[in-house]
């Protein structure tokens, strides 16, 4: 080259790399498509982390409700004792009214179909396909028996819930787990 | 030079509506300077796609932040502020491995004499020594370090006062002087053969 820049001249070059004028004009739609993304990624995460948080929430219920510590097992257990010593001489009176005693709640085995927990108040079974609680006794419902069921009474409601998911109304837990 | 005056009481005010939830004003900034911008990163890294990417994620961020913004400095400072702060981690995860994938020039460079003489005469070789010109001095900007290749992009290349790039990195204007000056020591040694 016969003519040699100098240095700021050669920097002013650099200026004029650019790309056309149309690669602008489409940074701006390329912009809100991953704003729109961005949403939609943060909207699929909170949905998951609400839904995660409020099933293990619930375990943690069911699980302290269960699982006593040293102390309280020990207290129980003398509760337990003075309890047995009062009611015993009473038991032969209480034939006729065990009788007609509401039935205890069989032992549901459990298997590891995706679930939704909850509890009924008094335990008693209902229709699945009534507009009540289709709890079975027990309390464990499997997500199969839920579809197409109606929202949950406020008696036999658990955990409260924010997202609408498949059309059921809000706070109702008769939902999927699993997306 | 860009007269920043008027510009800074419409950037103003359109931050302010973005604040009250009004996306076109932000809309707006975006058109504004996403060509300046662009251009701080892309010669900060020699690389289209990166700087395209990063352009995004500037103004995202940005956007994220704009309600944080009380105004102590004006909207075209804090946005390159954001710019040169995501551009230098970028080139610091990066690192040393060149990957430059360069722009073309644009017809603007003719109406400049001094660079018009370079390529008076359209032939293949002439051609050819300007895309070597033009690797060679992106090369050279490159071994450059992040310090003093922000202050030559800004200053040489954007055309930019000291005390608005001094603001922006928020270094004096000594500081900023100084760096210029041991930056184009290292590009003259670098670009020997080819300078006066």
């Amino acid at each position: 080259m016969q003519n040699k820049p100098d240095l700021q001249t050669l920097l002013r070059m650099k200026r004029h790399e650019t790309p056309g004028p149309e690669y602008f004009e489409n940074m701006l739609g390329e912009f809100h498509r991953r704003q729109r993304e961005e949403l939609l990624r943060k909207s699929a995460w909170m949905i998951w982390k609400d839904q995660t948080e409020a099933f293990f929430a619930s375990i943690r219920e069911s699980v302290a409700s269960v699982v006593l510590s040293p102390k309280t097992a020990l207290a129980g257990a003398a509760a337990a004792i003075v309890l047995a010593a009062v009611m015993l001489p009473k038991s032969q009176e209480t034939v006729t009214t065990l009788a007609q005693a509401k039935p205890i709640a069989p032992v549901v085995e459990f298997d590891n179909r995706p679930a939704s927990i909850f509890f009924s108040n008094d335990g008693i079974a209902a229709d699945l396909k009534s507009p009540l609680l289709p709890v079975r006794q027990g309390g464990l419902v499997f997500d199969n028996d839920l579809v197409g069921v109606p929202a949950l009474t406020a008696s036999n409601r658990v955990a409260p819930h924010h997202y609408v998911a498949e059309g059921l109304p809000t706070g109702s837990i008769a939902a999927r787990v699993s997306f | 030079m860009e007269s920043h005056e008027p510009t800074e009481s419409d950037d103003k005010l359109l931050v302010q509506r973005t604040q009250s939830g009004d996306s076109s004003a932000f809309d707006a900034l975006f058109i504004k300077y996403s060509q300046r911008i662009y251009g701080l990163v892309y010669h900060m890294t020699a690389n289209h796609e990166d700087s395209g990417d990063l352009v995004q994620e500037v103004f995202a961020k940005a956007y994220r932040s704009i309600r944080g913004f009380q105004g102590k400095s004006s909207f075209y400072t804090w946005l390159h502020t954001i710019a040169v702060n995501m551009t230098i981690n970028f080139l610091k995860k990066r690192g040393k491995r060149p990957q430059m994938s360069l722009d073309d020039l644009d017809s603007g460079l003719q109406n400049d004499k001094e660079l018009a003489a370079l390529i008076e005469k359209r032939d293949p070789l002439k051609e050819a020594n300007l895309n070597d010109l033009k690797k060679r001095l992106n090369e050279a900007m490159q071994r450059l370090s992040h310090a003093h290749r922000v202050v030559v992009t800004m200053f040489d290349i954007q055309g930019m006062p000291h005390a608005e790039i001094a603001k922006i990195l928020g270094i004096s204007d000594g500081t900023v002087r100084s760096r210029l000056y041991y930056a184009h020591q290292e590009l003259q040694a670098y670009l020997s053969d080819l300078l006066q």
